[in-house]
């Protein structure tokens, strides 16, 4: 009889245990996607100047015209201009749509903050915030006008 | 009534075995130190090329470490680095550590990069690993 208890309770803890491992390793996979795109997207802002390379200038920027958005001139190199127009595409839905579509990260919300080295004054944001706590983080460091270090928070969520 | 026992016996210490199977199996599943050392790596890439293109290398040469300090003090808080640039010919010209960072720890990485100041070629090498936890 007590054996039959103790079997009764291994197995329940088994079922616990399995139900624990599925819910770990979904969420851990999960996570993973939304880390590779966040990676994705910051690589594509901060290394790449876009396609074409002067999108900025582009007077009205639409989903035909542009192929994919970057920020730099060269590595971690911001240009203002390319910050100044991305500003700009943050203002309606159908182009920050077009905006994460272009970064490759359709399936995701991006939320873009860049700040001065001390984390102390906003200086550029784009996209939207998540309210839970169910993003990721990726920090980078940029540089503004060649010579302004700054730093540049992705977060990314679904 | 004793086939009955060593039965049972068998049954628990098979299964006890397949739980113990398991939690290790979930242990590793998952492991957060791989993808946030890569986080690491190109933060680590980003500041010696930040450092690079500011300047900030030469000035170390020219005997102003503060500019290049700042980059490393306002890091990301679990981040520590050390810095270090060595002219062509292995003569030390300085070492700048993070602020409030023990030694180095064994999940490391390090980033070279060569540059040219005043025509002369030096090599910096930026050392980043995640600060020691504390535990009080």
């Amino acid at each position: 009889m007590s054996g039959l208890v103790m079997i009764s309770i291994l197995i329940m803890i088994f079922i616990l245990e399995w139900n624990y491992i599925a819910l770990r390793w979904n969420s851990s996979e999960s996570y993973r996607e939304i880390l590779g795109a966040g990676l994705f997207a910051a690589d594509s802002l901060f290394i790449t100047p876009g396609d074409p390379p002067g999108w900025e200038r582009i007077p009205n920027i639409t989903a035909s015209s542009v192929n994919s958005i970057g920020l730099a001139r060269g590595r971690n190199e911001i240009v203002n201009a390319k910050l100044d127009a991305l500003s700009l595409l943050n203002q309606t839905n159908e182009s920050y749509d077009m905006v994460r579509t272009k970064l490759g990260i359709q399936g995701f919300q991006i939320h873009l903050l860049i700040t001065d080295l001390s984390n102390e004054h906003q200086l550029y944001e784009f996209g939207r915030s998540s309210a839970l706590n169910n993003s990721v983080i990726i920090d980078r460091l940029v540089l503004l006008n060649n010579t302004i270090p700054a730093r540049a928070r992705v977060e990314v969520w679904r | 009534m004793k086939k009955g026992f060593v039965i049972t016996l068998d049954a628990i210490v098979a299964i006890s075995f397949m739980l113990l199977s398991l939690y290790f199996i979930a242990s590793l599943s998952f492991n957060p130190t791989a993808v946030k050392g890569a986080q690491l790596k190109q933060y680590s890439l980003d500041s010696l090329s930040v450092l690079e293109k500011s300047g900030r290398l030469g000035l170390i040469i020219a005997g102003n470490t503060t500019a290049a300090r700042d980059i490393l003090l306002y890091s990301p808080e679990p981040y520590c680095m050390q810095l270090s640039v060595i002219a062509a010919n292995g003569t030390s010209m300085a070492t700048i550590d993070k602020p409030g960072c023990k030694g180095a720890q064994s999940e490391m990485q390090i980033s070279h990069s060569v540059f040219r100041y005043n025509g002369i070629l030096y090599s910096a090498t930026l050392r980043s690993w995640f600060r020691e936890e504390v535990n009080e």
